[in-house]
């Protein structure tokens, strides 16, 4: 039986490719329907997310024919040429595969390293295979393996923590100022993408009073319509300042617009409550020199920015401990993994041993005529129970072999020799 | 004689416990791992139940409760500030925090062991009223929300500077909130201020009760009492300031922590100066 991955991801091919072969939630049971169609009997299971889309299959053909079989599928559900995607397509395989997946559930495989996005992700993909009965024993037990691993790698490391993009710096540091965000006040000054985009988040953490303030009034009441907020003009800045706990200024103004001055009355009106000011205006729409001003925390973009990167740099610090983990994990896997190449043995010999003992019991029971029906029974059940007994430790033990043995198929094949088992079994 | 030994037992003990209390705290700050952190919060709880049980010996070998020497009072105050330190973690955001007190607790730990000698061999010398047993114990209660005020105002400290110089990384993040350090500030010193003035009250109606004959006519005078007023009137600035939103955050965080080292600083003094002239030793006892 071979175990296969295929797939492409961030690091294997561009975005364009990778839309192509997207599959969204509805498109999946088709998808796993028509694998199946392909490879009758196979665990499948897909996983699509805007950075990677992978094909996890179990099956009993070789690895190099499962790999083309998963191309071949890819490009004819997506109606994209086989030899496109061939070209941008990876494959793991065995313990391999696995290590791949436990990698990418535990997000070190992920665009953004440490993110706790893929996880949920994973697991979908784990739910809509089994909801559609396309998983088998190996799959199903390699996923829960990833989520335990990705669980470990969590809670062992620090990979998850401190955000890496801009927005979500930004909330991160609101929180390290305010703690809950929920009953703050947030004022947007100008608009764009970025700053709405901040805002939202904020909105999303539980900001409920938003200000928008924009030089035209027009401006300010479409986005305070959009965000259920207040419009205020831009000449009204410094009075509804000192309501504000966040700001957010992203204007296209050629000079500072807001200075010490008018923070330093703010703080005072405040009686001191921290401020949170984010500009990520080019050029700059808040002095500088305001971070100066007691309990006012000014960041513009360069300063999120290197929050965001000493955050990426603690998480890259902790990659090595989280291999290891993930390491762990696939040696534990794999030995589950082995330890199933004894399972047709184990009922090979479970099989001999009840035939000797059916063949032995009937003479036994020719010879003892006399016996009644209900000790007849009482004697089947008693040598059931002896060649039970018999195995139990036999049994047990080379499942244990199977799992810690370097060489376990070394070990099955001197099992197969002592009970005079086919090699075929 | 067991029971003595049974107290030195307890008394290193309870040190070795705030000491190991302190290397967890230092190796979560290494590490962020939840089990050094967890493993220090018990340290600390364990330390804090064999000072309990110090107590407990003392009072029970000698028949007093042991409050009059140096040691004992450092040994209260440490308890104490446990206990504070307890209240202030059951939060779980602020158990963090640890890294901050289990290393200044060790500190006092440590000198109390060094300072202790032979305490425990001698039998702890009676107040001459529960006024003034009363009067010790809401004193180092007190202090104790004085100082865990003050280790909570550096990490206040910490936090904001890493904030304002855009290094927010590691410990950072698992700190709790500014807002949250600048509301545990506040409590403390509400609590810890209506003691201390209880506690300075305490100790003038005991000196114009009439019991001590032997204390000064102008006990008032003295630079113990001066001090306590001072300091009352200290941190009444910093209560009534918070209360009407003029100290908030930063600021209010400075003045607690210079509070507490005012406090400290003369309470050492204090002991430097000649306080026999006013006789409050020999009165109390």
């Amino acid at each position: 039986m071979s175990l296969v991955v295929t797939g492409l991801s961030h690091h294997s091919s561009d975005v364009a490719l990778r839309e192509r072969l997207h599959f969204d939630e509805k498109a999946v049971p088709g998808g796993l329907l028509e694998l199946r169609k392909r490879l009758p009997g196979a665990g499948v299971a897909i996983l699509s997310t805007c950075n990677r889309v992978e094909v996890y299959v179990h099956h009993d053909q070789r690895e190099d024919a499962l790999h083309e079989e998963i191309i071949e599928f890819l490009a004819a559900h997506h109606d994209v040429p086989a030899k496109e995607i061939r070209d941008a397509a990876y494959t793991y395989s065995g313990r391999e595969a696995a290590g791949h997946l436990f990698r990418v559930t535990s997000s070190l495989d992920s665009l953004v390293i440490g993110e706790g996005q893929i996880v949920g992700q994973v697991h979908d993909a784990f739910i809509w295979a089994q909801a559609e009965q396309a998983t088998d024993k190996v799959l199903s037990r390699m996923f829960q393996h990833a989520f335990a691993v990705a669980k470990d790698v969590h809670t062992r490391t620090r990979i998850g923590e401190g955000k890496v993009s801009v927005s979500s710096v930004a909330i991160d540091l609101a929180a390290s100022i305010f703690g809950d965000l929920r009953g703050k006040t947030v004022a947007i000054v100008g608009s764009g993408e970025m700053g709405e985009l901040t805002l939202k988040s904020l909105a999303d953490h539980g900001a409920s009073r938003l200000i928008m303030v924009n030089r035209s009034i027009e401006k300010a009441q479409a986005l305070a319509e959009k965000f259920s907020g207040d419009a205020q003009p831009l000449d009204r800045l410094p009075d509804v300042l000192p309501r504000v706990d966040i700001l957010i200024t992203s204007t296209a103004a050629p000079d500072y617009i807001l200075t010490r001055d008018q923070f330093r009355s703010a703080i005072k009106a405040r009686g001191g409550t921290p401020m949170f000011a984010i500009d990520i205006a080019v050029p700059r729409d808040v002095d500088p020199a305001v971070n100066d001003v007691d309990g006012v925390y000014l960041y513009d973009m360069d300063g999120l920015q290197e929050a965001a990167d000493a955050n990426m740099e603690s998480r890259r610090g902790e990659i090595d401990t989280a291999m290891a983990i993930v390491d762990t994990g696939v040696q534990s896997f794999s030995r589950w993994l082995d330890s199933l190449a004894a399972e047709p043995a184990i009922v090979s010999m479970v099989d001999e041993m009840n035939a000797i003992r059916a063949d032995e019991l009937a003479k036994t029971l020719r010879a003892l005529r006399d016996l009644s029906p209900e000790q007849q029974e009482e004697i089947e059940y008693l040598t059931k129970r002896i060649v039970n007994k018999i195995l139990q430790r036999p049994l047990s033990q080379l499942k244990r072999e199977m799992s810690d043995h370097t060489d376990p198929h070394s070990v099955l094949h001197l099992v197969r020799r002592l009970f005079g088992l086919k090699e075929s079994s | 004689m067991p029971l003595i030994s049974a107290t030195v037992l307890c008394f290193t003990g309870a040190v070795a416990a705030y000491l190991v209390a302190a290397v967890l705290a230092l190796v979560y700050v290494r590490t962020q791992g939840e089990t050094s952190l967890r493993g220090a919060n018990r340290a600390m709880a364990g330390g804090s139940a064999l000072l309990v049980a110090v107590f407990i010996l003392r009072a029970v070998t000698w028949g007093s409760v042991p409050l009059t020497s140096p040691v004992e009072s450092m040994n209260l105050f440490l308890l104490l500030s446990t206990a504070v330190i307890g209240l202030v973690m059951s939060d779980s955001a602020m158990r963090p925090l640890q890294v901050y007190y289990a290393p200044t607790l060790a500190v006092f730990a440590v000198i109390a062991i060094v300072v202790s000698r032979h305490f425990y061999q001698e039998a702890p010398k009676d107040l001459n009223s529960l006024l003034l047993t009363v009067h010790v114990g809401l004193a180092c209660l007190a202090y104790a929300l004085f100082f865990v005020a003050s280790l909570t105002s550096v990490a206040y400290f910490v936090q904001a500077w890493r904030l304002k110089q855009h290094r927010p990384s590691g410990l950072f993040h698992k700190m709790p909130p500014l807002e949250s350090l600048d509301r545990s500030l506040h409590l403390l010193i509400v609590t810890g201020y209506p003691l201390f003035i209880i506690t300075v009250v305490l100790g003038a109606v005991w000196a114009t009760s009439g019991m001590q004959e032997g204390l000064s006519q102008t006990w008032w005078a003295s630079p113990k009492f001066v001090h306590s007023v001072l300091t009352a009137i200290f941190f009444a600035v910093a209560v009534h300031a918070r209360q009407f939103g003029w100290l908030h955050g930063r600021r209010f965080a400075y003045f607690l922590f210079y509070g507490f080292a005012v406090v400290l600083l003369s309470f050492v003094g204090l002991r430097l100066l000649d306080l026999r002239a006013y006789n409050f030793w020999e009165a109390s006892l």
